[in-house]
């Protein structure tokens, strides 16, 4: 019935549903986890307040375009769980934000949780055309001139980030401007570490999501996703440990 | 606009695609089969008409540029309003002035810009590689060790170099890599489940407090 090498699989992901099903109802009937605090999401609140202090606003940007069916979307959504966290921010500290979008799906979703949170505020007539921004795909050349145009104080780069996270984190420097960047990318992470004050390496942009909206399905996802990790961990070495002794019936039920 | 238009609908539709993707990939079905490329089709459709209100967005913000006489570059504004129309015309009926702007103007802007990104990569250098701790100096010196691996001059100096940036990239490289490949697999993988099920609603434009 099932296709042929999709049986382990199929069962990982029966068991990722049923384990997110159980962690969500467990923690909204109160179970707390304890999440470790992310220094780039708890710099946020201060990057902010420095940005009213100089006069200037902060810059949100998910990166490169991602296709909405592309894996790299995720890291988008993730980018937009934060912007949604930094606009109310924004809002209530009294800060412009200005945001940059080069996905053409995306744009109208980031338009949305903008307005939104200005028009939750009250304060809608501050919301114009200019707040977010269509870069469209020459993305880098858009991202850089906007850095300068509105002489932004904080930089955020979140999402799906590729080799112009040199270029734009050099000019977010230049300006003066701090940087906050995130990526799962492996290949772009290391530039984000050497152009960014704060930076979320890896899944951490994703649990970070959860740790802003402290919602039980964004904890439970968190919960379930360090139990899988140790389950990978645990087999991993146990895969590596049998097939060193001949043994090799663990890694054949992993490939059916 | 209703709940159900909203949130509801929205979430619901995205389920039955999700679960169509699901099955297509774990059984094969032939009408499922269709049933999903016609869905991927349908993404490139969607994907056509956001590029509408991105271009409206476009014409709007270079409108307010040159009302606001916003510093900087606000004289293109109104070159953008006038030339993008002529363009898109231009592109629609395959008029030849369109190639011709695209490869005389685009073209070179585009590469022009990605190359910059070479001495951008240098400045950036520069700036953070500096020896600041323990951990700074191993980063700095397996840079070295690896940049000298790649380089002619490296093995000639020595041909230790090659070996030993093999050791660092294949080992410790790889290693990490993998790992990275591995989290951003559980990453994406935890927000497909999210939204399949129809906790996650950042898709919707929708603020994290009105979900769940």
């Amino acid at each position: 019935m099932l296709k042929e090498g999709t049986l382990a699989t199929f069962f990982t992901l029966i068991a990722l549903m049923v384990t997110y099903i159980y962690f969500v109802s467990r923690v909204r009937k109160g179970f707390v986890p304890e999440l470790r605090p992310f220094a780039a999401i708890e710099a946020l609140e201060e990057q902010v307040g420095r940005a009213v202090e100089m006069g200037r606003p902060v810059h949100f940007t998910t990166g490169a375009s991602a296709a909405v069916t592309h894996a790299r979307f995720s890291a988008v959504l993730s980018g937009l769980k934060i912007l949604s966290y930094l606009v109310e921010l924004c809002v209530k500290k009294g800060a412009d934000i200005i945001v940059s979008e080069a996905s053409a799906t995306v744009f109208p979703i980031a338009q949305e949780i903008v307005r939104s949170a200005y028009q939750r505020l009250g304060i809608l007539e501050k919301f114009t055309t200019e707040t977010v921004q269509y870069v469209g795909g020459q993305y880098k050349g858009r991202i850089v001139g906007n850095l300068e145009r509105y002489n932004v104080a904080t930089n955020i780069y979140v999402g799906s980030i590729g080799a112009t996270a040199w270029m734009i984190g050099e000019v977010a420097a230049r300006i003066g401007a701090t940087q906050i960047a995130g990526t799962p990318n492996d290949s772009n992470m290391v530039v984000l570490i050497a152009t960014s004050d704060y930076t979320l390496l890896g899944d951490e942009q994703y649990a970070a999501g959860a740790t802003l909206s402290g919602k039980p399905s964004d904890l439970a996802s968190v919960l379930t996703f360090d139990y899988f990790k140790l389950l990978t961990i645990a087999l991993m070495l146990l895969v590596f440990i049998s097939t060193m002794f001949g043994n090799s019936w663990i890694a054949n039920i992993l490939r059916l | 606009m209703s709940e159900f238009s909203r949130v509801k609908g929205p979430i619901a539709v995205g389920f039955v695609c999700a679960m169509l993707v699901f099955i297509n990939y774990f059984v094969k079905v032939p009408a499922i089969s269709t049933s999903v490329s016609i869905l991927r089709n349908n993404t490139i459709l969607i994907s056509a008409f956001a590029m509408i209100l991105g271009a409206v967005n476009l014409i709007q913000v270079n409108y307010r540029y040159y009302t606001t006489k916003r510093s900087g570059l606000w004289m293109f504004g109104p070159l953008y309003i006038v030339l993008f129309p002529v363009l898109a015309y231009a592109g629609l009926m395959r008029l030849p002035v369109y190639t011709y702007f695209y490869n005389n103007i685009a073209l070179p802007i585009s590469v022009a810009i990605s190359a910059f990104i070479g001495f951008f990569i240098a400045q950036g250098m520069y700036r953070t590689l500096r020896v600041k701790n323990y951990e700074s100096f191993l980063i700095i010196a397996s840079t070295f060790l690896v940049m000298l691996r790649k380089v002619p001059i490296g093995g000639v100096i020595w041909s230790g170099f090659v070996p030993i940036g093999n050791w660092l990239l294949m080992v410790f490289g790889v290693g990490g890599v993998r790992a990275l490949i591995i989290v951003f697999g559980f990453g994406v993988i935890s927000i497909g489940i999210r939204t399949v099920l129809g906790y996650e609603r950042t898709q919707l434009g929708i603020l994290d407090e009105e979900g769940d």
